[in-house]
This record gives C-alpha cells, sequence and structure tokens, in this order.
C-alpha cells in the first residue's frame, strides 16, 4: 500500500486499470481494487465511496442491459488520479447505450408511484461533477469526473 | 453481506451487515419475500452495519414498502453517514422513518 511512496509518483498522481468480466460477481472485486488504490493515494473514504458507487451503478447498467448475447466480454476500467480531480473512464462493448439519455426519476415520496429505473443513474449524477458519453469504433466510452476540494 | 433476522414480539429486526450491490441484493430480497410470505407486516432495517448500498439494495427497500402499502410498517435504522446520504439523494428518507437505534424502531412498531 506504500507502493506510491517508493516509486516515486506523486500521492496526488496515479492510474488504475481493471479489466472486469461481464459478471455481477465482479463489483465486489472491482471495489477491493478501488478501496486499496483510494488508500494508496490518501483519498478520503467519502471518495472512495462515491467512485465505487458510481463505477457499481455504471458497470450494473452495462452487465445487465448492453449484451444482446449471452457470451463473456471484458468491461475495461481506467480511473485517472490528476492533483485536482478523479476521472473513471468505463468502455464496453456492449450495444449503443448512452445512460445521459435516461430521464431524472420522479422522486416524490410517494411509494406506489415511485419507478423502479432510474435510480442509479440519477445516483451516478448525484456524485460526480461531470459525465461524458461517447460512441467510438462501436463501443461504449463513459467518464464520470470528480473534483477532490 | 450478512442477514440476521430477530422477530421482537411479531417485528421482525433485519440486520443487513456488509455490502449491498447488485450482485447481493438478491439475497436480502429473498429474505424479505420470505418474512413478508409468512405474513409478517412491521419490518425494521437495521443498517448500523450496513457499510454500502447500492440502488439495487434501494429497490429492495422500496420492494418492501411497496409490498405493504399503507397497512404495513417498513423503518430504517441507524444508517452509516455515507448510506444515510444515498438514502437522502435516492429520496427514501422522505418516504421510510429513519430511527436512530434499532431497539428505538422496534418499540415504535410494537406499539402499532
Amino acid at each position: 500500500l506504500g507502493t506510491a511512496h517508493l516509486d516515486g509518483t506523486a500521492l496526488s498522481h496515479g492510474t488504475l486499470s481493471i479489466t472486469c468480466l461481464n459478471r455481477l460477481e465482479e463489483i465486489g472485486n472491482v471495489a477491493q481494487r478501488i478501496e486499496a488504490f483510494g488508500l494508496a493515494h490518501g483519498l478520503s473514504s467519502e471518495v472512495v465511496f462515491a467512485l465505487n458507487l458510481a463505477l457499481d451503478e455504471v458497470v450494473t447498467n452495462i452487465i445487465s442491459y448492453a449484451y444482446v448475447d449471452a457470451a463473456e466480454h471484458e468491461i475495461g476500467i481506467r480511473v485517472t488520479l490528476d492533483g485536482k480531480d478523479v476521472s473513471v473512464r468505463v468502455e464496453d462493448d456492449g450495444r449503443a447505450f448512452n445512460p445521459l439519455d435516461i430521464p431524472k426519476p420522479d422522486l416524490r415520496p410517494d411509494i406506489d408511484r415511485r419507478p423502479v429505473g432510474g435510480l442509479g443513474v440519477h445516483i451516478v449524477r448525484s456524485l460526480m461533477d461531470a459525465l461524458e458519453y461517447r460512441r467510438v469504433n462501436d463501443r461504449n466510452v463513459f467518464i464520470m469526473r470528480k473534483r477532490l476540494d | 453481506v450478512d442477514i440476521h433476522i430477530a422477530n421482537a414480539g411479531g417485528v421482525i429486526e433485519i440486520g443487513v451487515i456488509g455490502r449491498l450491490d447488485s450482485a447481493t441484493s438478491p439475497i436480502l430480497e429473498d429474505e424479505v419475500r420470505t418474512q413478508l410470505a409468512a405474513g409478517h407486516t412491521r419490518l425494521v432495517f437495521d443498517l448500523s452495519a450496513l457499510h454500502y448500498i447500492s440502488s439495487a439494495g434501494l429497490q429492495v427497500l422500496l420492494m418492501a414498502a411497496r409490498s405493504l402499502g399503507r397497512s404495513g410498517n417498513v423503518v430504517l435504522a441507524a444508517p452509516q453517514p455515507m448510506v444515510q446520504d444515498i438514502l437522502e439523494i435516492a429520496g427514501i428518507d422522505a418516504m421510510l422513518p429513519i430511527y436512530g437505534s434499532a431497539t428505538e424502531a422496534v418499540s415504535a412498531l410494537k406499539g402499532r
């Protein structure tokens, strides 16, 4: 966990690349990698929680809805810490899907009228400061940024 | 995630320990459905040892509340600060009562 010091890298800069498969059980493993990265780079527990949760929601959506076949697919995750902010890039080879097209859910406190979907993306929007979607070479690229102030 | 169930005079206390993500939330969902099928209408979710919740976990809480409608009582107890934040972002704090401890929540429901 002290490797950030040992290899001379500044604590406030670093990159973590993770490849996970399209299985929901992978979410817990991804979270462990993010937690270790956060610890090594001195990120607050609030920031680590936010990164994990936003990533969980995005990856869960991909695993649940992106694939039209039952085959194994790889999802690429790259976390980049760049001094003042942290960005998380998620790339998948599923069908074109822009999470930003999902409308904001109705959050009125009426249990019976409450829709089942849309909550995940709403949480992502709330936790992150900037979101960006691109379709590149038949792949979905979703980038989330969070300020570290 | 680990789920602990206790029956306190008809009030079902559901202790949720660990992480509720899309992989583990079905475990809680099964347990809640079992309690509902047994005819229980008063549920306390003790969240004091829950470190993490995603929308999949929130949906289980909403499912319980929706299933019991206005006849039943679903309440939450002692969420940790970061889980509390997520409950607020999702607007669940405005839908379900949140008590400071499971003991308080159970005694509030016992009177009903």
